[in-house]
């Protein structure tokens, strides 16, 4: 049985001259008030979103990776919650319980009812913990005591974890990788980014003021776009190869599977739409590669202990898969009368 | 009313060639045809990339040297022999590189090093080199860093100049060389000679000079050396060590150009690597031959040209024990096969010189060969295609080709920091390649856009690549 909890009617539709680029440089410019220099990465998030995925953000403490959420969250309108999570912390508190009540059981939705979830510190909680969340970032829906519930669309899980501290933590499983679309990096700001957010930050937060300059659906609209946007059969072969080289590569165990292949174009696509383009180049799959399959490898233990890092591996593989330009005999054949 | 500020003054390129002549400090310790070279190593590397990788491998070279003779014998003298001069070379190269690179950053202690040579072996030729080396940083704490200021086509006038410079100068030195001993052979007094001549103990070619008082040290000085007999036939080998040497150094240079531009455009390159290979062991060879042909090496026919060449008191030694090593074939064997290095290396040089000048010159100069000229009648996404593919084929044959991993982004990002002139262009015409080759339609109008485009990028490969 299945019952809807936050139906997709409860948005109103975007206007008749709905433009996605519109759209796009609204949540950039918004968010950009609060993140400082971080443009590069919060377009990365938003083509993530716009991709319908779901996004892991790994990086020191005090980076800005949950201000980066939660302004994603209030630029779009969605709703927000945000779960610290915890060795104690149990799948319950997350998706919810059935409550006894009048004489039947009645279920109290978990902060997973919500339109983006900040699951912080994910690595701190247990593997049980961390798989309740499978089928909410795979399917959309939470199934308690038997009942399927549905989530509200767009439902997005934005996951932090700390990368330096090993301790008392539980590593993702791949399983649980593979369901986020892109791994991110926020970085460290230059001198000159960050004294200018110690100004900006002076007397008030400006998350406090920042105000929703979009709607989810408006959202909903825009991922419909991005699926329409095009993308070149030789570009389809150049993904594959990455994937495929990316399975093949001697220092990876674990390569990027056909998931993998679909989150590239994906996030590709999206990234096309935010540059006001309706085709896909290269350009936009290395742009979304390192994020889309760096988390998705899984280097053999000599590669690992060598310090070979997945990034760098991702780059091998960009620099080795030629990409699709001229050839030609392509020409010759295309400029025949 | 004129709001212009005052005209920035052209910077020189004096300075900064100044710094070059850092490795003439250790002129006391070095001969001047190492110290030489190792300026050269210098000065190419700060005219381009290449040639700093030339200058690593040749400061490799002698690393690999110093330990050679550790593998070669146990002998202490052909160990010294062989050895100190690179050890030498080595050391001074890479204090040179680090001095050098200070002076380049306007750092004063960049002066620290080579004041600390000229101390330990003070030389007239390491003090102007010193004070040369203060002149270069003068006014450069508060300054930019000391680089080159280049135009297109200026590196490699200058790199041709210095490299034309180096090879007169070693082979008309060492002409002279070969001609001066016989006209010089008499007995030059201590006080004109350099320190490292003056030796405290005497060796069997050693001549105790008469002094004034019987208390006083007696030093010693070396004689020049006794005409030419059978045993000298080694003197040949002296003045085309080096000069091979630097022909070698020459090919390596254009060899690694060459290397760079079939690298460019996607073609094996193994044989030119093997080349690479070849012609490092051959300078291996040479250094290790130098070294014995060299004052007071084993194949020296005379321990007294140690005084021209600094090999120390180590030299004359390893003269000693040399004299009653080598077997009488082997000077004549080892000068034919020199003499013929020679030559061999001239011809390589001068034919890579000329591969080199005229492959990417008539890709400049000449039409286009591409069969795929510009067609009017063509469609619009046709003729961007042909104007993209027409511009790679000139650029391929320019040593400038795409790699098969570059989007045409990366590609046109690359060849906008080679091209700088042509850098809006090639922004164009890229944006208007994209949707032709990835999804899209164009127009008639953007269609001449592209082609004019391409027409202004190869005019500008024509000019000259920076």
């Amino acid at each position: 049985m299945t019952q809807p909890v936050s139906p997709l009617s409860e948005f109103s539709p975007p206007a008749a001259g709905f433009s996605v680029s519109d759209f796009a440089s609204r949540v950039l410019g918004n968010v950009a008030a609060v993140m400082v220099g971080k443009e590069a990465v919060t377009r990365l998030a938003l083509a993530g979103l716009l991709a319908g995925g779901h996004i892991l953000l790994e990086d020191a403490p005090g980076t800005g990776k949950t201000m980066l959420a939660r302004a994603l969250a209030v630029s779009l309108g969605l709703g927000f919650k945000r779960v610290q999570f915890t060795p104690d912390l149990l799948p319950s508190d997350v998706t919810g319980v059935s409550v006894y009540q009048g004489g039947r059981f009645e279920f109290v939705p978990g902060p997973i009812f919500t339109g983006l979830l900040l699951a912080d510190e994910i690595n701190r909680a247990t593997p049980k913990t961390q798989s309740a969340l499978l089928e909410a970032m795979g399917e959309g829906q939470v199934s308690e005591s038997g009942v399927t519930h549905r989530l509200p669309q767009p439902f997005v899980v934005v996951a932090t974890q700390n990368p330096v501290e090993f301790e008392g933590t539980y590593r993702l499983p791949e399983a649980q990788l593979d369901r986020f679309l892109l791994r991110l990096s926020v970085g460290y700001p230059t001198e000159a980014q960050e004294a200018q957010m110690l100004a900006r930050l002076q007397e008030r937060h400006p998350i406090d003021t920042l105000e929703a300059v979009a709607t989810p659906a408006e959202l909903l609209a825009a991922r419909q776009q991005v699926r329409g946007v095009q993308v070149h059969p030789e570009l389809r072969g150049y993904i594959a190869a990455l994937t495929a080289r990316s399975r093949t590569h001697p220092q990876v165990a674990l390569g990027g599977g056909p998931r993998a292949s679909l989150a590239l174009q994906g996030v590709a696509q999206a990234l096309a739409t935010l540059d006001g383009r309706a085709f896909v180049t290269p350009g936009d799959l290395k742009t979304a590669a390192p994020g889309v399959l760096g988390h998705r490898l899984s280097l053999h233990t000599e590669a690992r202990l060598s310090g070979v890092s997945p990034e760098s591996v991702v780059a091998q593989v960009l620099s080795e898969v030629p990409v699709p330009v001229e050839v030609p005999a392509q020409v010759a054949e295309a400029t025949r009368p | 009313m004129s709001a212009s500020g005052p005209v920035p003054r052209p910077r020189s390129n004096l300075r900064p060639w100044l710094g070059v002549l850092l490795p003439f400090t250790a002129f006391g310790l070095l001969p001047w045809w190492v110290c030489l070279t190792l300026s050269a190593a210098l000065a190419l590397g700060r005219l381009n990339e290449d040639a700093r990788s030339i200058g690593v491998l040749l400061v490799l070279l002698a690393a690999v040297l110093v330990s050679a003779p550790l593998l070669l014998g146990r002998d202490p003298d052909r160990l010294n022999a062989s050895g100190t001069l690179f050890a030498q070379a080595a050391v001074a190269g890479l204090l040179s590189f680090a001095s050098s690179r200070a002076l380049e950053g306007g750092q004063r202690r960049g002066l620290l090093l080579p004041a600390a040579a000229v101390l330990l072996f003070p030389a007239p030729g390491g003090l102007a080199a010193l004070l040369l080396g203060g002149l270069s940083l003068r006014g450069a704490e508060t300054g930019p860093p000391l680089r080159f200021q280049r135009t297109p086509g200026q590196s490699r006038r200058m790199l041709q100049a210095l490299l034309g410079a180096v090879v007169l100068l070693t082979g008309g030195a060492a002409l002279l060389s070969t001609v001066l001993p016989a006209a010089t052979r008499q007995a030059v007094p201590a006080a004109d000679l350099p320190r490292a001549a003056i030796r405290p103990a005497a060796t069997p070619q050693e001549t105790p000079l008469p002094t004034a008082s019987p208390s006083a040290p007696r030093p010693v000085v070396r004689t020049a050396p006794t005409p030419l007999s059978g045993e000298d036939q080694g003197l040949l080998l002296r003045p085309l060590v080096p000069f091979t040497g630097l022909l070698i150094v020459v090919c390596l240079v254009l060899l690694l150009k060459r290397v760079r531009m079939k690298r460019a455009t996607g073609r094996s390159t193994w044989a030119d690597y093997a080349a690479l290979a070849a012609m490092l062991g051959t300078l291996f060879m040479l250094g290790v031959l130098g070294a014995g042909a060299g004052p007071g090496g084993p194949l020296s026919g005379s321990a007294a040209q140690a005084a021209g060449l600094g090999g120390g008191e180590v030299g004359t030694r390893a003269a000693s024990v040399a004299s009653r090593q080598g077997p009488d074939w082997l000077a004549p064997l080892l000068n034919a096969g020199l003499i013929f290095s020679t030559l061999f290396f001239g011809v390589v040089a001068v034919y890579l010189y000329l591969a080199l000048r005229n492959g990417p010159e008539k890709a400049r100069s000449g039409p286009l060969a591409s069969p795929e000229a510009a067609d009017p009648a063509l469609p619009p996404l046709h003729r961007v295609r042909l104007a993209w593919r027409r511009l790679e084929t000139v650029l391929a044959a320019s040593g400038l080709a795409r790699l098969g991993s570059e989007t045409p982004e990366e590609f046109a990002e690359r060849l906008s920091l080679l091209l700088p002139a042509a850098a809006a262009d090639l922004h164009v015409l890229t944006q208007l390649y994209l949707p032709v080759r990835y999804g899209g339609e164009l127009s008639e109008a953007q269609a001449t856009r592209a082609e004019a485009a391409e027409a202004s990028v190869v005019q500008a490969l024509r000019a000259g690549p920076a």
